[in-house]
């Protein structure tokens, strides 16, 4: 062999070795790029599936996960999902619980002024519930999170509810569990203190205890304190809960999505609450409109003053000298009445007048104080039986609007903007009141508001 | 005079210098395909991101009442708190609503109510970044002012709500 053919040998298989590992490499890594997209498809997809459910209230099982058989991560940075690499915000708020294979439902809550809607995304699982005493407020507390738990009847995904009893599962439906309904149905025959929980639990199992007072354990338990309200213990961690939701949280991603759903609760609540205290605001020029109707009431009600004074009671004086004694003593009676009730009743709807005329073009400027002083103006008018104005259903809406729900909307706006106080107890008695003060305000608005 | 086997050889190198030319140029050529399919998607994703808010926007009780009509007591108490709604629905967007009417713009405000006819959302923070942008006729609840002694009249007005998306 001259050298030249061993050197083309050599140089061929050099050029070969060269060729095909950077086509390897690039292929390779062309694979990779495609597998990571599919992650970020499937991100995307559910994202896009969970914004679905929000706006059709329809739920859907959501399968991607397991096609591509990774999970996501909830990820309370965002807040989002993580998989890998690629993060992806949610863009409706969505109680997020790790599984291949996911239920998603939408939900809302309803704080009786206001209803914040949001989707719950669960595998398949068994809730384990621990009653560790037999009180009203432990079975209470039970009953409302099972309550408002997604049914699950038509998705593939169910999430099952149990007794833990030490080792031992109780339920009507047998050890699998029952469905939502089922579980509900059978509660009040389960009554009773239970031993804590010491199975084994499985992949699918999600421990929760349930007492007045919470043993020192890892699980979560839930901790009532009233009808609704209470605290969520987990090991170091602790925080308040004032609604089902809150344990929903807790239960399907921990003391992270706990946080997430106030925040995402309390930003919506934050800004219903300043709106509608800025709506009571806007139709306030038309109270000058209304100021109208004060001067045409003076006006009125000085007529018929001066219709009495000039005319009723000479009148009056008139027919008492043809009459005889017993008629002359009614007529006197009349014209006293006329003098010590009636009369000073119209001067005194008069003062109130000009009172309410005076506030009304004060509220149209600047509202404020000014306001409530028109409020205790209008109220005073009723009181003394005045004469109501053409356009009072229109006042008394524009009062009840600012002087009544805008404080507790204003209230409420003060403690949603500062939500973080409310994963301490600090604000929540504070929240508790103005959300119930709102609520009673709302319901009084839709009757006096035309 | 070159002898066979240096001929021989610079046309394998020739080949070999082609064939890397064709690897490279290949991967250049997919490289450019994947950004174009990169910038395709990411046109897409905004495209899906409009029509999301939109629905959303078009259904949300903060600004409807019920029935998915616009409020124009609510589109008014919002008013310039663009932070607070983008808390709720994300950032990177605006939205303009103009009621047809065949009259000139009249922007709305607190003391105008009865007779404006355009509301904007959040569009002091659009700085001319790429736009995605959408039209659609919408209703609106337009109050018109105290004309009876029970209450303000309301009409249903035929507007066109533009919402711009960006990055």
């Amino acid at each position: 062999m001259e050298s030249y053919q061993l050197f083309k040998i050599i140089l061929g298989i050099i050029a070969s070795v060269l060729i095909l590992g950077f086509v390897f490499l690039y292929i390779s890594g062309y694979s990779a790029t495609q597998q990571e997209f599919r992650k970020v498809k499937a991100l995307k997809s559910f994202i896009s599936a969970s914004e679905g459910a929000y706006l059709t209230g329809n739920g859907m099982d959501f399968d991607d996960f397991e096609k591509i058989k990774e999970t996501a991560a909830f990820d309370p940075s965002a807040p989002g999902l993580r998989m890998g690499n690629f993060q992806e915000p949610f863009v409706v708020p969505v109680l997020y619980s790790e599984g291949p294979g996911l239920a998603i439902a939408s939900n809302e809550l309803d704080f009786g002024w206001w209803k914040v809607r949001y989707v719950t995304a669960l595998p398949e699982m068994r809730i384990l519930l621990n009653p560790l005493d037999n009180t009203d407020g432990t079975w209470g507390a039970m009953e409302m999170f099972v309550s408002n738990m997604t049914s699950g009847i038509n998705s593939r995904h169910k999430v099952a509810f149990a007794i833990c009893d030490d080792r031992d599962i109780v339920s009507p439906c047998g050890p699998g569990g029952c469905q939502k309904d089922d579980f509900l149905a059978g509660l009040a025959s389960l009554k009773k203190a239970y031993g804590e929980c010491q199975m084994r639990l499985d992949e699918r199992d999600r421990l929760v205890m349930v007492s007045v007072a919470c043993p020192e354990t890892e699980a979560l338990c839930i901790s009532p304190s009233s009808a609704s309200s209470g605290r969520l213990v987990q090991g170091e961690k602790s925080a308040p809960y004032r609604d089902a939701v809150d344990i929903i949280a807790a239960v399907a991603g921990g003391f992270d999505a706990y946080e997430y759903k106030n925040k995402a609760f309390f930003q919506e609540l934050g800004l219903a609450s300043m709106m509608l205290a800025n709506s009571s605001l806007i139709f306030s020029k038309e109270l000058r409109i209304i100021g109208n109707d004060t001067a045409f009431a003076m006006d009125s009600a000085s007529k018929d003053l001066d219709r009495i004074e000039s005319r009723l009671i000479p009148s009056l004086e008139e027919q008492k000298k043809s009459l005889p004694e017993e008629g002359k003593k009614t007529i006197e009676s009349e014209i006293e009445k006329l003098k010590t009730v009636e009369m000073p009743r119209i001067r005194q709807c008069i003062s109130l007048y000009r009172r309410l005329n005076e506030t009304i073009a004060e509220a149209s400027e600047k509202a404020g104080s000014a306001m409530d002083r028109l409020g205790r103006a209008n109220s005073a008018l009723a009181e003394a039986g005045c004469a109501r104005l053409p356009k009072q259903r229109q006042l008394d809406c524009i009062i009840e609007g600012y002087a009544g729900y805008r404080p507790s909307l204003l209230a409420l706006h003060a403690v949603a903007e500062n939500y973080k106080g409310l994963m301490t107890d600090d604000l929540s008695g504070m929240f508790a009141r103005a959300n119930s003060d709102a609520a009673s305000r709302a319901e009084r608005l839709k009757e006096v508001c035309p | 005079m070159k002898s066979k086997g240096q001929i021989e050889i610079t046309e394998l190198l020739l080949i070999t210098l082609f064939v890397v030319a064709i690897l490279v140029a290949a991967m250049f050529f997919f490289a450019g395909f994947q950004k174009w399919q990169f910038d395709a998607e990411k046109d897409k994703e905004r495209v899906i991101r409009a029509v999301g808010l939109m629905k959303r926007l078009t259904d949300s009780p903060l600004l409807n009442d019920e029935n998915s009509m616009f409020s124009d007591k609510k589109l008014l108490a919002i008013g310039r708190d663009c932070k607070s709604l983008q808390d709720v629905f994300g950032r990177g967007w605006f939205m303009e609503i103009r009621i047809l009417d065949s009259r000139e713009s009249v922007e709305c405000g607190k003391g105008n109510y009865d007779s404006c006819n355009y509301y904007s959302l959040c569009k002091d923070l659009y700085n001319s970044q790429q736009l995605t942008a959408f039209d659609l006729p919408v209703n609106v609840k337009k109050s018109i002012g105290n004309q009876s002694n029970d209450a303000i009249f309301t009409y249903s007005a035929i507007a066109k709500m533009k919402l711009g998306v960006y990055d």
